[in-house]
């Protein structure tokens, strides 16, 4: 999200914010009943920064990352090669008692057109759980359409590459998902013989008048998004995972746009997490399709990517193989030229530095549809590309 | 010098002797390598099988039949304890471990990240006091005031108890 579209947080109170926890940070009896006093405390080491009063015990986590890239083929007004200046990501949990959770996470990042910083509220909820089985969330939350930010967020340390496949890019880096989500979820697991089913219910805003507009507190329509997930892993495994989601969702017709109408969204994700020793790999499949209401014009796009990790320890190389096959002039993705096609391969490696540091590198060629601004006329180009990360989280 | 030395040697060697002489029951020579998984009394869940075991363990598993949230409480890093529970409920090594629980914290799938007491004594302490905690510590170091759990229908120390290093 752009400032303007997300609103601005006060730098001064975030920064004031950041230097209270460290200075709060006190550890105490792990059972949060009492105060331990014969100095068997927690491992400092083990549990991060945390704070214990009564039965609450808020944890924090701060995540950043710099780098370099290269594009053989960037976009307007961009250098071939850039000095990067990532994000910070401050984030906390607080397990206020047995049931109730509340989550929450800032990300201060940098724009990449205009160079401006933007703090945004990347997620904010709190959630009610009654058992394994059943946990009722309301807030701002990362959709299910996408399991990759559905496990990894923004902590990019945690991401399993320097960069994320098209389906897992967000609204204002030229995502394709609603990844973002105010609502009502549902969900939990149960447990049999047959394994784990896990299940998930939304309900949300849904997507605004533009494809990076998140309706973060003000909906757009009456009409609500809702999402429904399935996901099993075999009894006693954690080796393997599959699920699937359905996503539904009526986008309203831009006002300012002569001759827009609202669109049908329907949106199926399918995914697979596999590890077999060293070798982990994990599937997502995607198909977006958009109905125009009034005309009946209907567009079909699929995206999918493969990404295949060797985890030996600190050194953990990786590919991934990325696709994106859009049905051209889809209103919804055309304004940004995404109703087009392109695939990319990367491959790098992820040097773990201790606990709380990577760094990654990452090399790719990426080839794909691009549309003369001037003629309208659509070519086929490829390009290189590479990328160095260095990542800490703690 | 030399003789202050002499002396150093020879008394370590004596105090050596005992230890070489006397008979080592098999229970007691075993007792540090058997761990006993431990909850509060008030606790009245029926014993686990080691898969149910493994999946609280793993924090897959996060209430207890009554509703009650578990908390779990891990031996310290480097600990022998801490060890056999990597060799045989997590099967991975501690730093992948710390960072699976970071990164599970960060997805939210659980509230926070389980606590590290240092002493046995501190963890057997700690599941005294919290209704819904659970925690693993050596057999011999259990005392009174916690129920200890049997495993897959095996109590500490009988042949196929899970939580065990090699056995008498």
């Amino acid at each position: 999200m752009t400032a303007s579209q997300s609103g601005r947080f006060c730098p001064v109170a975030v920064v004031t914010l950041l230097l209270m926890v460290p200075s709060t940070a006190a550890r105490c009896d792990p059972t949060s009943q009492t105060p331990e006093a014969d100095g068997s405390g927690p491992e400092d080491s083990e549990q991060g920064m945390v704070v214990r009063y009564g039965p609450v015990v808020a944890s924090f986590q701060f995540f950043g990352d710099v780098g370099a890239t290269y594009d053989q083929r960037p976009p307007a007004a961009a250098a071939h090669a850039s000095l990067v200046t990532g994000s910070f990501d401050f984030f906390s949990s607080v397990r206020l008692s047995d049931h109730l959770q509340t989550l929450a996470e800032i990300v201060a990042e940098f724009d990449d057109d205009t160079n401006e910083v933007a703090f945004e509220l990347e997620r904010l909820w709190g959630a009610y759980a009654r058992s394994d089985a059943f946990y009722l969330k309301l807030g701002r939350e990362h959709s299910p359409v996408s399991r990759w930010n559905r496990r990894y967020h923004h902590g990019r340390i945690y991401w399993p590459a320097a960069s994320q496949p098209f389906v897992a890019r967000f609204e204002d880096q030229g995502g394709l998902l609603p990844i973002h989500q105010s609502g009502l979820e549902l969900g939990g697991t149960w447990r049999g013989r047959a394994g784990a089913l896990s299940y998930t219910g939304v309900v949300s805003n849904g997507r605004g008048f533009e494809r990076v507009e998140v309706t973060n507190a003000t909906d757009r329509n009456d009409q609500k998004a809702w999402d429904a997930g399935v996901a099993w892993a075999p009894p006693g495994s954690s080796t393997l995972k599959l699920g699937l989601n359905y996503h539904h969702d009526r986008i309203p017709a831009d006002p300012a746009v002569i001759g827009a109408e609202d669109l049908r969204e329907s949106i199926a994700t399918i995914f697979g997490e596999f590890r077999a020793g060293r070798l982990e790999a994990q599937i997502e499949v995607v198909a977006i399709e958009h109905e125009a209401i009034a005309s009946a014009q209907e567009f079909r796009n699929r995206s999918g990517y493969l990404q295949v990790n060797f985890n030996a320890g600190d050194v953990v190389p990786y590919g991934r193989l990325d696709i994106r096959s859009m049905e051209q002039d889809d209103p919804f993705y055309s304004p940004d030229d995404l109703d087009l096609d392109r695939w990319e391969a990367i491959a790098g490696v992820r040097l773990g530095l201790g606990d709380h540091g990577a760094l990654k590198i990452e090399g790719g060629y990426s080839q794909g549809e691009e549309r003369d601004s001037g003629t309208g006329a659509i070519d086929r180009r490829g390009a290189v590309g590479a990328t160095l990360a260095l990542e800490w989280g703690f | 010098m030399r003789a202050t030395f002499r002396w150093c040697v020879a008394l370590g060697l004596l105090a050596t002797v005992p230890a070489l002489s006397r008979p080592v029951a098999c229970d007691e020579r075993d007792q540090g390598e058997i761990l006993a998984v431990i909850v509060n009394p008030a606790n009245n869940s029926p014993d686990p099988s080691f898969e149910e075991l493994q999946l609280i363990l793993r924090m897959e598993r996060q209430f207890w039949k009554d509703g009650r949230r578990v908390v779990l409480i891990l031996p310290a890093g480097g600990s022998a304890e801490k060890d056999l529970l990597l060799e045989k409920v997590y099967h991975t090594t501690d730093a992948e471990l710390r960072h699976d629980w970071a990164r599970r914290l960060f997805a939210g799938e659980i509230p926070a990240v389980p606590s590290t007491l240092r002493t046995s004594e501190a963890l057997v302490a700690a599941v005294k006091r919290a209704p819904g905690a659970i925690a693993v510590v050596p057999a011999a170091s259990v005392g009174q005031g916690v129920r200890i759990l049997a495993v897959g229908g095996k109590r500490p120390g009988e042949q196929g108890y899970p939580l065990s290093k090699g056995g008498c």
